[in-house]
């Protein structure tokens, strides 16, 4: 375990060496990343500023959903893209074959080693807006709704990164399957609203079936006292079990690895 | 007697490639029903390889060597067969057996591109659990053989080939491995730098012992470090052995040379063997190797002769000789 903490940071330091040797680079993409966040709440305030609510949540009450959402989105672009987009390319290109000659997990290696850090500031953007959200509202949040929401928010990465990994682990079975990264961002849109908003069959569907509506609506919920038990043990337990048939279907795809030609 | 570390049984890897056919119409035919095709990369392989061994694995392109070298590594899985190396199961891919050996590939970058290589290494310690100390001194070993102190600190992507061939060689060897899968590791260099590599994968092989397999399109790689040479063509072995003895069972020609007296035309030479050359009296015939003596013998008696030497074919000349007649019946 003490190999793999090391490892983790390992990997972020040379991550951050490799930021560094490209600064003009850094700076204008966390600039993107910053206008992007602005626009996201400038948006939303819009929307709310007009309707007063979004399905029965308050303005304040996106609000804390929505720095949910941004920091989700903050990892969404700073780990899980990269190590996606490189997962994929190197399938195709077979430099996957020097990662899996390594004694260390392939997964661990596949989902960690690559991270960029101009989307950090956005996480942290998310973080004061949800702290300043909470003392605006003058609601009490005790310490286990803190651990609460925080097991819920590393639960809804997990869920999401398992969701991409098992569509990047495609490219282990099709020739060419260039925009499989472009699927999970596209789902981005249906946790950026409290899943309340859905109704019918698509309520089922983001709820149920696959619960990407519960990404940022429980740890959401778990912050305003008024939280579903029922909701959370299913989101953790579908959680653990997506996660898990993720990796072994990377363990059955990955004898299909066929490197390349030299 | 030396322990086994190597040992294949009836190895195959096939694999199932589309045929498309050509043009726009064969590719809108191709949306809903495609043509497959079994190719037999690797074919009933079996071979074993002891501990300490350097063995030359030789092959045309496509002849099944860098998929024998991935199946021995664990990158892909065998369609049927056996492989243990050094009694590990290789596409089990276990990190006990992973640290023990490396596979380094000429044509493949293995080092962070962007970053100085000495943060590679410093990444591959973490990784194989390499001790501060034995990282130091094997580093230091192996930087001083191959004379690279000067540059572990410079961007990979900013060093010549041969420079990060060499570093590419230390990060697969910081942790000493017992095996050593390489592929065809001086492909591009000059002649000064495939020197280097051979002389510091001699010294190697000897200070740890390691057991290592080789493929080079360069003779002269195979020629300085194997004494044992196994060749494969189109997935299948068709020669394992010393050397010297693909020219006992391949060789069909000698070449005599000889200097002539003077008054002897290259015409007078053409009834004896294939004149590869006729230069200032000084001759150079490829004679039937088994009529050698008999041939020489008639030219020392016919012509008036200063010298004469009867050679060996050149190892190269034997196995373009091996895979040419292959080609050839293949093409009848």
């Amino acid at each position: 375990m003490k190999k793999y903490w090391n490892l983790f940071w390992h990997f972020r330091k040379i991550q951050l060496m490799k930021m560094m040797e490209y600064r003009s680079d850094f700076f204008f993409w966390m600039i993107v990343s910053l206008m992007w966040t602005a626009f996201n709440y400038f948006f939303y305030s819009l929307i709310i500023g007009n309707s007063k609510n979004i399905a029965g949540w308050s303005y304040d009450e996106v609000m804390i959903l929505l720095s949910f959402f941004t920091m989700i989105d903050a990892f969404t672009w700073s780990v899980f893209y990269p190590n996606m987009i490189d997962y994929t390319e190197s399938i195709y290109d077979g430099t996957l074959s020097k990662l899996l000659l390594l004694p260390i997990s392939n997964v661990f290696v596949i989902l960690n080693q690559n991270t960029t850090y101009h989307n950090i500031p956005r996480f942290f953007i998310g973080l004061i807006v949800l702290i300043t959200t909470v003392a605006k509202m003058n609601i009490n949040v005790d310490v286990f709704q803190i651990l609460l929401a925080t097991l819920l928010f590393l639960t809804s990465i997990i869920f999401i990164y398992s969701g991409w990994f098992i569509l990047a682990t495609l490219a282990f079975w099709v020739e060419k399957l260039k925009n499989i990264n472009e699927i999970m961002p596209g789902f981005r849109n249906v946790y950026q609203m409290p899943v309340s908003i859905y109704t019918g069959i698509t309520s089922i569907a983001v709820t149920f079936i696959f619960p990407l509506g519960l990404v940022t609506t429980l740890p959401s919920e778990v912050i305003l006292g008024r939280s579903n038990s029922f909701n959370i043990i299913y989101f953790i337990l579908f959680t653990f079990i997506f996660a898990s048939l993720t990796l072994h279907f990377f363990n059955y795809s990955i004898k299909k690895y066929s490197s390349v030609g030299n | 007697m030396k322990k086994t570390v190597i040992k294949i049984e009836n190895l195959k890897k096939y694999f199932k490639v589309y045929k498309k056919e050509p043009g726009l119409i064969g590719s809108i035919k191709s949306l809903w029903k495609r043509k497959y095709e079994t190719v037999k990369a690797v074919d009933d392989i079996s071979f074993e390889i002891t501990q300490g061994e350097i063995v030359g694995f030789i092959g045309q392109n496509g002849a099944g060597k860098t998929t024998t070298l991935k199946m021995l590594s664990g990158l892909l899985y065998p369609t049927a067969g056996k492989i243990d190396v050094l009694g590990f199961r290789p596409w089990d891919r276990k990190p006990a057996f992973q640290k023990q050996f490396s596979l380094v590939m000429g044509q493949k970058n293995q080092l962070w591109w962007d970053l100085p290589a000495i943060e590679s290494f410093y990444l591959n310690k973490a990784i194989y659990e390499i001790p501060d100390k034995e990282f130091d001194i094997t580093l230091e070993k192996l930087a001083t053989i191959l004379d690279v102190k000067d540059i572990l600190q410079i961007q990979v992507r900013k060093l010549s080939l041969g420079q990060r061939m060499k570093c590419e060689i230390i990060a697969a060897l910081l942790h000493s491995p017992k095996v050593l899968f390489l592929d065809e590791p001086t492909i591009g260099l000059d002649v000064v730098m495939q020197k280097i590599l051979r002389d510091f994968i001699k010294i190697y092989n000897k200070e740890f012992g390691a057991t290592i397999i080789l493929t080079s399109h360069y003779m002269g790689d195979v020629k300085e470090l194997c004494e044992r040479v196994i060749i494969i063509d189109k997935g299948s072995k068709i020669f394992d052995g010393k050397l010297d003895d693909i020219i006992n069972k391949y060789a069909r020609n000698k070449i005599l040379s000889f200097t002539l007296g003077n008054g002897t035309s290259e015409n007078d030479l053409k009834e004896y063997g294939e004149i590869k050359s006729f230069e200032n009296q000084r001759a150079t015939l490829i004679v039937p190797r088994i009529q050698a003596t008999q041939i020489a013998s008639k030219i020392l008696n016919k012509f008036k002769i200063i010298d004469l030497n009867i050679e060996e074919a050149s190892i190269e000349a034997v196995i373009r000789e091996i895979f040419g007649d292959k080609n050839n019946k293949q093409e009848k």
